[in-house]
């Protein structure tokens, strides 16, 4: 288990490293062709990536947390909370 | 040659009544995702069993449609919100699966058990109203054994000309009925031993959303919402108590410990006024394509709730479409003005209260892992979380819990 937990916190650091290159692109703001926008229609560039995730998430947490929402409209409430 | 005219006219049929077929195989491809998630909570407490089911696919060149069920099985324990006493008078306790319990002796339950299941399913429409106009109408209905939620929604998104930013608009209404398995729901803060009960509770939700997803570059996606909601009606959890105590000493670790003389019902406000502020960057990266996923939400309420929670997933792709991406979540908030730990013997009843450690302030951390790769002609997902919740004041002061997901998407 503790290997787990290390190999995790390696991979948050390295993670994190190359993180502060990504910032310094990402604020760089430019026009894009339709022809150019074949990185952004992949899948893992969508705002919600993996939907059985993020379905999933948004149920436990609104569960265990008294904030919910942000993320659109719709979805449907339980008797969790 | 006759022959050979013959042969080149069939091959021009087949090519050209073959094209079309193939276009409608295409625009036509229904997308079957389905997933298994097991969450258990530490010392006993909650498990859970969820499988989903989302099949979407375009009907026509301009609608989609998706179709999601769910089904889940929720057992075990959860704190009630009594305190751990020393002694209680308390001599039986309603489980939150409705059945009432005799516990008469010297310590008073202050976990109940439940057991029950969610039938849930939501059917959305994506239309293209035009090259630049989109709108998605939402319907969504869930059923337990104590609680039931219809809802609807609806969402116009425009893209400016150039397609690099996109409003979003959107609109939804719930009704929600909540009931214990026995029927009615418990009088707001009225003494369990009563049993005063009232007819089943209702109440009804308005959410509006507003948001702008802009391309910022090449590998570059940002987006920021505000949403607004506002709920009315019963808000009360009618399985959660308060204990009314005094304070003793106990004599065999010359300290102090409550005793618990009663106990009350939870009683909530029948309002909520709900505002967050979303804002994600989705970003590409590196030699290697790593995409970083970034969100960060703020979230206040007019019960003084006021939580920010910050996300971060870093996808790193290990070549054949396999792919390794770490996640952090951690997440503060404050407590709800009527939150207490137990009610004192001898002063007057609050107008409200409620020991429910959700509505405690706490800080909780998420730290998981995501394994994905293609498998099948299908991409599979497997990840693992660790969720930890400290709270300030509520008797069970932590919520260690774990969540094991695995997922499986495909295309026929």
């Amino acid at each position: 288990m503790m290997k787990f937990w290390l190999t995790l916190g390696l991979l948050f650091s390295l993670s994190a490293c190359s993180l502060q290159e990504g910032i310094k692109e990402s604020f760089h703001v430019e026009e894009i062709q339709p022809w150019q926008r074949d990185i952004l229609a992949q899948d893992s560039m969508q705002l919600d990536s993996d939907a059985m995730q993020s379905f999933a998430d948004d149920h436990i947490y609104f569960s265990k947390e008294a904030s919910t929402g942000g993320k659109g409209v719709g979805g449907g409430g339980c008797g969790c909370n | 040659m006759k022959n050979i005219r013959k042969k080149l006219s069939l091959a021009s049929c087949t090519l050209l009544s073959g094209a079309p077929q193939a276009a409608n195989a295409i625009d036509n491809a229904w997308d079957l995702d389905s997933s298994y998630l097991y969450y258990s909570e530490a010392d006993d407490r909650v498990t859970v069993n969820k499988a989903i089911m989302k099949l979407s696919g375009d009907i026509t060149d301009d609608d989609r449609a998706t179709a999601t069920l769910v089904f889940d099985t929720m057992s075990g324990s959860t704190p009630s919100g009594t305190v751990r006493s020393k002694t209680s008078a308390i001599n039986s306790i309603t489980n939150a699966s409705g059945a009432s319990t005799n516990i008469s002796g010297s310590t008073a339950p202050d976990k109940v058990e439940f057991r029950d299941t969610r039938l849930g399913f939501s059917f959305d429409w994506d239309h293209n109203q035009s090259r630049l106009l989109k709108v998605k109408y939402g319907g969504n209905i869930s059923v337990e054994n104590d609680y039931q939620s219809f809802g609807a929604s609806a969402s116009i998104s425009k893209d400016n000309e150039s397609r690099s930013l996109t409003y979003t608009a959107g609109i939804a209404g719930y009704f929600d009925k909540i009931f214990r398995k026995t029927g009615g729901t418990p009088e707001p803060l009225s003494n369990v031993e009563d049993d005063s009960s009232f007819s089943d509770g209702e109440r009804v939700t308005y959410e509006l959303l507003g948001g702008v997803t802009k391309v910022l570059n090449r590998k570059t996606l940002g987006q920021l919402n505000y949403s607004f909601s506002y709920t009315d009606g019963y808000l009360t959890d009618p399985y959660k108590v308060i204990s009314q105590v005094e304070l003793v000493t106990d004599s065999q670790t010359n300290s102090f410990a409550f005793s618990e003389l009663e106990r009350y019902y939870e009683g909530r406000p029948s309002k909520r006024l709900r505002n967050s502020i979303y804002s994600a960057l989705v970003h590409q990266y590196g030699s290697n394509n790593q995409v970083i996923h970034a969100s960060y939400r703020l979230y206040w309420d007019d019960w003084d709730v006021v939580s920010h929670t910050l996300e971060l997933r870093h996808r790193n792709p290990l070549g054949n479409g396999q792919y390794i991406e770490p996640h952090v979540r951690y997440y503060t908030q404050t407590a709800a003005n009527f939150f207490v730990h137990h009610l004192n013997n001898g002063e007057p009843l609050p107008q409200y209260a409620s020991a429910d450690y959700r509505l405690d302030a706490m800080k909780g951390m998420t730290i998981g892992i995501q394994y994905g790769r293609p498998m099948g002609g299908g991409k599979f997902r497997a990840r693992v979380e660790y969720i930890n919740q400290q709270f300030d004041q509520a008797e069970y002061n932590e919520n260690l819990a774990y969540v094991f997901q695995i997922s499986y998407q495909k295309q026929f």
